[in-house]
């Protein structure tokens, strides 16, 4: 029976020669792929990598960077009305992206923001800047600018010298990303 | 009305019309980009203590002061404040008889380094010549451009106007499909403006610095996905004497900041 | 000398006054993370990592900068005012190199508040 015959075992010479083909002109097609002189491409191998780092820079990772902003407030209910983010609602460039951050509070010992912390969620990076302020301020009132790579929110966490917390976030529009 | 009349106030009309028209693409709302700029990029330059341009002012000042070349010159020796040049800047690209060919501000800059100082020119888009750049335009802030296309420069400034209108690259576009027949309007999330000259060398926020008008035709020709050409080539030099004239009577407004 | 840092406070100010410190550093603030295709290399980082305020030697703000804020950064903050003196804003990059601006506030002590 045909089903008896051992792996490997050829039955008659038009198999032998079927396997012999099929192997050998696989061998053959294949030195000749290897062999065969390359057309010249339009785009050097130098530029398609180049192309290839520009097209997949730094990936931001919202969930890393809400991550981030968890761990900051570390389960404190956030107070409401204590952060106030003065930020433009479409920007033309995300290289300035202007920010205006205000802690309403009273500025004494135990009442004033020890750190205030920025996050720009879809930033490759998400961390923006890091305020340390303390009662001689008068005013925890901070201008800055920011970059920006793509439409997003920002953060921005007051830790209070009394152990409370407040948040604040607002969204942007970038139209022209920044980093690139 | 006589029958003789109608074939001449035909031919008036059409006079009229005809020289019109030739002055239509020469007249046409002439706005600064500052008018087309987003309120947060006009609060930066209406600043002063906080445009980054006054930086670079700044700096240009330090160096205009300074004694360079081997004959031990400033420029500050020569020409005294920058703003005793104020009349002249208002007319670059300019033509230089000695060279034949018109002359960006940057490019006479260097000729005045190498002629009158013996120092060596500066290299194109470089940080000493465009600090010295934005403080001369700054030193003539308010004054009106007038570039003179009469003359010698007659041939440039054709030849620039052919350039402005003259479709390029992938996208297939000419300077006039934007900025002569959609100011104002939206192209990818960009608001356009009407491309005019008078406020460079300026700091873009894309560029994170100052760059020359010259730059900023290379990004045109980037953005229009055509092969981007070199500064101060004999194209450009055209299109700046072009886009100049287009923009005559336009204050220069120096250090502005842009997208 | 060439443009750098540049601060700017009111020059007088009352006793108890809150006034507003202004900033400007001139700075590339590269961010390490833009590919040059040119050179094919990704330009490396160099950042201003933090600024320090003392007013009359003492520390009344610091700030922690990351690759997210703008080139040429400004930055603007308050202090109230004490006791004449001095302003001084310190720039630290990444190579622990120290730059500073610094001003003279008059503080007039008014006997009527």
């Amino acid at each position: 029976m045909v089903s008896d015959r051992p792996e490997g075992h050829v039955r008659d010479s038009f198999e032998q020669r079927r396997r012999l083909l099929v192997s050998g002109g696989a061998t053959v097609i294949a030195l000749l792929a290897a062999l065969t002189p390359r057309p010249a491409s339009a785009i050097s191998w130098r530029n398609k990598l180049a192309l290839f780092r520009r097209a997949f820079p730094v990936q931001p990772d919202r969930t890393e960077a809400l991550r981030m902003v968890d761990y900051v407030v570390d389960g404190r209910a956030p107070r409401a009305d204590l952060v106030t983010l003065e930020i433009p609602d479409l920007v033309e460039n995300g290289e300035v992206v202007p920010i205006k951050i205000s802690v309403d509070c009273a500025m004494t010992a135990d009442d004033y923001p020890q750190i205030v912390h920025i996050f720009a969620l879809d930033n490759p990076y998400p961390e923006v800047a890091r305020y340390h302020l303390f009662p001689e301020n008068g005013d925890a009132e901070i201008d800055m600018r920011c970059r920006m790579r793509k439409s997003s929110e920002i953060v921005a966490v007051a830790e209070m010298s009394d152990g409370s917390v407040g948040v604040a976030e607002r969204h942007v529009d970038v139209t022209l990303g920044a980093c690139s | 009305m006589k029958p003789a009349i109608r074939p001449l106030l035909a031919a008036a009309f059409l006079l009229v019309f005809t020289i019109a028209q030739s002055y239509a693409d020469e007249t046409a709302a002439v706005r600064s980009g500052y008018y087309y700029a987003s309120p947060e990029t006009k609060a930066i330059q209406d600043d002063s203590f906080a445009n980054p341009g006054t930086l670079w002012v700044e700096a240009g000042e330090a160096r205009w002061n300074q004694k360079d070349g081997s004959k031990g010159k400033s420029c500050n020796g020569c020409h005294d404040d920058p703003e005793t040049l104020a009349e002249a800047v208002t007319g670059y690209p300019k033509y230089e008889p000695a060279l034949d060919k018109p002359l960006t501000l940057g490019q006479r800059i260097n000729r005045c380094r190498v002629s009158h100082m013996d120092a060596k020119p500066y290299a194109p888009e470089s940080e000493p010549l465009l600090s010295l750049e934005i403080l001369l335009r700054a030193g003539a802030t308010g004054r009106p451009m007038q570039v003179a296309i009469d003359g010698p420069m007659r041939p440039t400034f054709e030849r620039g106007r052919q350039l402005y209108f003259q479709r390029r690259g992938q996208f297939n576009l000419a300077c006039h499909q934007c900025h002569d027949d959609r100011p104002g309007e939206f192209v990818r999330g960009e608001r356009l403006s009407e491309g005019q000259v008078n406020n460079f060398p300026a700091y873009l926020l894309r560029w994170s610095g100052v760059g020359s008008a010259q730059r900023r035709f290379q990004l045109c020709d980037a953005q229009a996905r055509a092969e981007p050409r070199a500064i101060w080539s004999d194209d450009y030099v055209a299109l700046e004497v072009y886009v100049a004239h287009r923009g005559r009577g336009l204050p220069i407004e120096a250090p502005a900041v842009r997208r | 000398m060439k443009a750098i840092r540049r601060i700017s406070v009111p020059k007088k100010v009352k006793k108890d006054q809150v006034f507003t410190v202004r900033t400007l550093a001139r700075h590339k603030m590269e961010p390490g993370v833009r590919f040059d295709a040119d050179r094919f290399v990704v330009t490396p980082r160099h950042l201003l990592q933090e600024v320090l305020c003392h007013y009359n030697g003492q520390l009344v703000f610091r700030a922690e900068w990351f690759s997210a804020v703008s080139a040429n950064p400004y930055l603007t903050f308050k202090v109230k005012a004490v006791e004449s003196g001095e302003i001084k804003v310190t720039w630290i990059d990444d190579y622990a190199v120290e730059t500073f601006a610094a001003a003279a506030i008059e503080v007039i002590d008014d006997p009527k508040s």
